[in-house]
């Protein structure tokens, strides 16, 4: 028989092993996150795609053609750019799933009882739908722009897929606990991503822009996590890119200390949020 | 025997703390431009409130366990605590089994799925596995008596079918711990009666059920062991009875079987009535509460202005939703004297109410020559009592809005 001991800050080994227990619920939440969103829509999954793409046709023609930045190497203004959406899509919707859990989900959360975390696991899986589909639309348009991507780097895909949904949902995890007590996050965090989308290479090129700031303002913009997971991206889909160690390496480092710590602190405040939010 | 099965939930010194802030009033801050900025930025004041403090029990398995208390006195809590939705401040709880707890019928359900996602949906919300629910997935359509709406959107249900699938999932659950908080408040009476029938099978079999419930009839039927809340504390812990018994002494205040009459405003156009009711009081409302005894003795005090002759009581009971029961009319009570104060002891049967809440409008009146009812005076909503069912009568729940609140005498056979 299961033995489950509850007590004020529990050490809760129980508490990994449910979450295995409780992976078909986390699949069941994406399920109803998909099927939600594009039921009673004419166009239906056809919003994943549009969207992102008149977003990277906009930026296109103000940073490419109107103010003619160049882009990476020989890739397409636009391709650069969508390869960028992608990654940071993924950082800033793990970031908002992760650090709004306890208050989107509070009316579920109160009345029954999974490992807290499943919510947002769930949620993180529906957006994994979402960029699996991103990525068909830019194979599309590599096609179209008659543009090759390194082969051989594409096996890494996966990877830098990842870290961008890591560092976003570990930074949205350590923040979620706030998010209760002091509801200005909710309005912070989207008005941080709004910024952090121009503040990051995104939209334009890293090499070029680094390359005309000066030494120390440049490490500085170094220093955002973002930077790094989104490069590791890019030079998936562009060949002429080169690695870019440092930023990659700054990446990493937040990484590692932002998830155990993530962690944590949504445990923290996973034992006892029901009675605050 | 009982006492032979292992325990399966060991509750020690388990305590729940909330802080609750308060807005500073207005009036006790001080004035003054500096204070009044400080101020505004201090106005909450916190302080400690004890949901729970020092429970202890422990429950073996199969035992029917019912926990019943004022509203406030700790009981959701105490589910909340047990169902691991929150933390206890202090103490230690060790659960051995599965458990699944109904707080709210159709948690989790979404009304842009059809029924058929939301049954999968909310039973993995409910810790069903896939193939449980493929499994019972019949079972449950059919006790829903949803039929073929199952594959429409939730939100072209009508509230009854919502409840009905929602409890229909949740009632097919196989845990072995179940706990449940006063879910049976829902749905129409046909339903409610299967609801109930359904819980009654399951507490046939081995499961431990754990119930809150403010339906004594309900605690009564289902559960074989009772404890009593109050102001977070486990005041009582043992036989249904008496632990029914004591709630219900709990839930008046002060004594609640008295009621002052003489101070009621009367309607202006009986104000120079000769009678003047004083007051009423139950004195064996308590056995009543306890499903002992459906005779109702109370006594009545009246101040007479004038001399009558046979003046007769009579009541006008109404349902709690004021919808009217029935009258009851004594015979004559005594003649009275000018200037003098009567007390009657007056009996009321009252196993031809369903059980309820009622309340009464009581009037003093005689009959004159001509037959013509002169009232004499009048309270209106003046008395009120709860009609509970009879301790061996077997459990129905009664539709009042569709059969009206008496039970009329029962068909015999005659041939």
């Amino acid at each position: 028989m299961q033995k489950t001991v509850i007590e004020p800050n529990g050490k809760n080994l129980q508490y990994w092993k449910d979450i295995w227990r409780y992976k078909g619920l986390a699949v069941n939440f994406a399920k109803r996150d998909i099927t939600v969103r594009y039921k009673q829509t004419f166009i239906g999954l056809g919003w994943s795609v549009i969207s992102p793409v008149v977003n990277m046709l906009i930026m296109s023609f103000i940073f490419g053609t109107v103010a003619k930045l160049p882009s990476d190497g020989s890739a397409p203004y636009q391709i650069m750019v969508y390869s960028g959406m992608i990654a940071w899509n993924l950082f800033a919707r793990g970031l908002t799933i992760a650090s709004s859990t306890f208050i989107s989900n509070a009316d579920l959360l109160k009345k029954v009882y999974f490992p807290r975390i499943i919510a947002p696991v769930g949620q993180t899986l529906a957006l994994l739908v979402d960029t699996v589909i991103s990525l068909g639309v830019l194979i599309l348009m590599l096609a179209l722009f008659k543009y090759q991507p390194p082969y051989e780097r594409l096996i890494f895909l996966p990877v830098f897929i990842l870290l961008p949904l890591l560092l976003g949902f570990s930074a949205g995890l350590f923040l979620s606990p706030s998010n209760i007590k002091h509801r200005d996050l909710n309005q912070l965090i989207p008005f941080i991503i709004q910024i952090g989308q121009y503040v990051t290479p995104v939209v334009y090129s890293f090499a070029y822009i680094t390359a005309s700031m000066s030494k120390n303002v440049a490490l500085i913009y170094t220093l955002n996590p973002a930077a790094g997971v989104v490069n590791a991206f890019k030079w998936c889909i562009i060949g002429s890119n080169a690695f870019h160690w440092p930023s990659f390496i700054i990446a990493l480092v937040w990484i590692a200390l932002l998830l155990p710590l993530g962690i944590i602190r949504f445990r923290k405040g996973e034992r006892t949020f029901v009675d605050l939010v | 025997m009982i006492s032979e099965k292992p325990v399966v939930i060991k509750a020690e010194h388990i305590g729940k703390k909330y802080i609750i802030k308060h807005n500073r009033e207005a009036s006790s801050l001080p004035t003054g431009k500096a204070s009044r900025i400080f101020n505004a930025l201090k106005r909450q004041t916190a302080e400690d409130f004890w949901a729970l403090k020092d429970i202890n029990f422990e429950i073996k398995q199969g035992e029917r366990v019912g926990i019943i208390g004022k509203n406030g006195a700790g009981k959701s809590t105490l589910l909340k605590l047990l169902s691991r939705i929150t933390e206890p401040t202090e103490g230690r709880i060790e659960l051995f089994g599965k458990i699944s707890a109904m707080l709210e019928v159709g948690t989790g359900f979404n009304p842009e799925l059809t029924g058929r996602e939301n049954v999968y949906l909310n039973g993995a919300i409910l810790g069903m596995s896939k193939t449980e629910i493929a499994s019972k997935f019949d079972k449950i359509v059919e006790f829903s008596e949803i039929g073929k709406f199952i594959d429409t959107p939730v939100k072209r249900y009508s509230s009854g079918m919502y409840v009905r699938l929602a409890f229909a999932v949740a009632s097919h659950l196989d845990p072995d711990i179940l706990i449940i908080d006063e879910v049976l408040a829902v749905g129409d009476q046909k339903f409610r009666q299967k609801c109930l029938d359904r819980m009654n099978e399951i507490a046939e079999s081995d499961k431990t059920i754990i119930c809150v419930s403010h339906q004594m009839n309900v605690i009564r039927e289902l559960c074989g062991r009772v404890m009593v809340l109050q102001n977070g504390e486990l005041i009582y812990d043992g036989e249904p009875e008496e632990g029914i018994k004591l709630y219900s002494g709990i839930t008046k205040q002060g004594n609640p079987d008295f009621f002052d009459l003489g101070s009621l405003t009367r309607p202006a156009v009986y104000s120079k009535y000769p009678m003047h009711l004083e007051s009423f009081e139950f004195l064996n409302n308590p056995a009543r509460l306890a499903g002992e005894d459906p005779q109702i003795r109370f006594a009545l005090v009246w101040l007479s202005h004038k001399n009558i002759n046979g003046i007769r009581l009579r009541m006008v009971i109404r349902f709690n939703d004021d919808s009217p029961a029935g009258v009851a009319v004594s015979e004559a009570l005594c003649d009275t004297e000018e200037g003098k104060t009567y007390t009657k002891i007056i009996s009321f049967d009252t196993s031809c109410l369903f059980p309820g809440s009622y309340k009464a409008n009581l009037s003093l009146f005689e009959s004159d020559s001509t037959g013509t009812t002169v009232y004499l005076d009048y309270v209106g909503e003046a008395v009120f009592f709860e009609v509970v069912e009879l301790k061996n009568s077997k459990i129905s729940i009664h539709n009042h809005s569709g059969w009206g609140h008496v039970r009329l005498p029962g068909l015999e056979v005659v041939e």
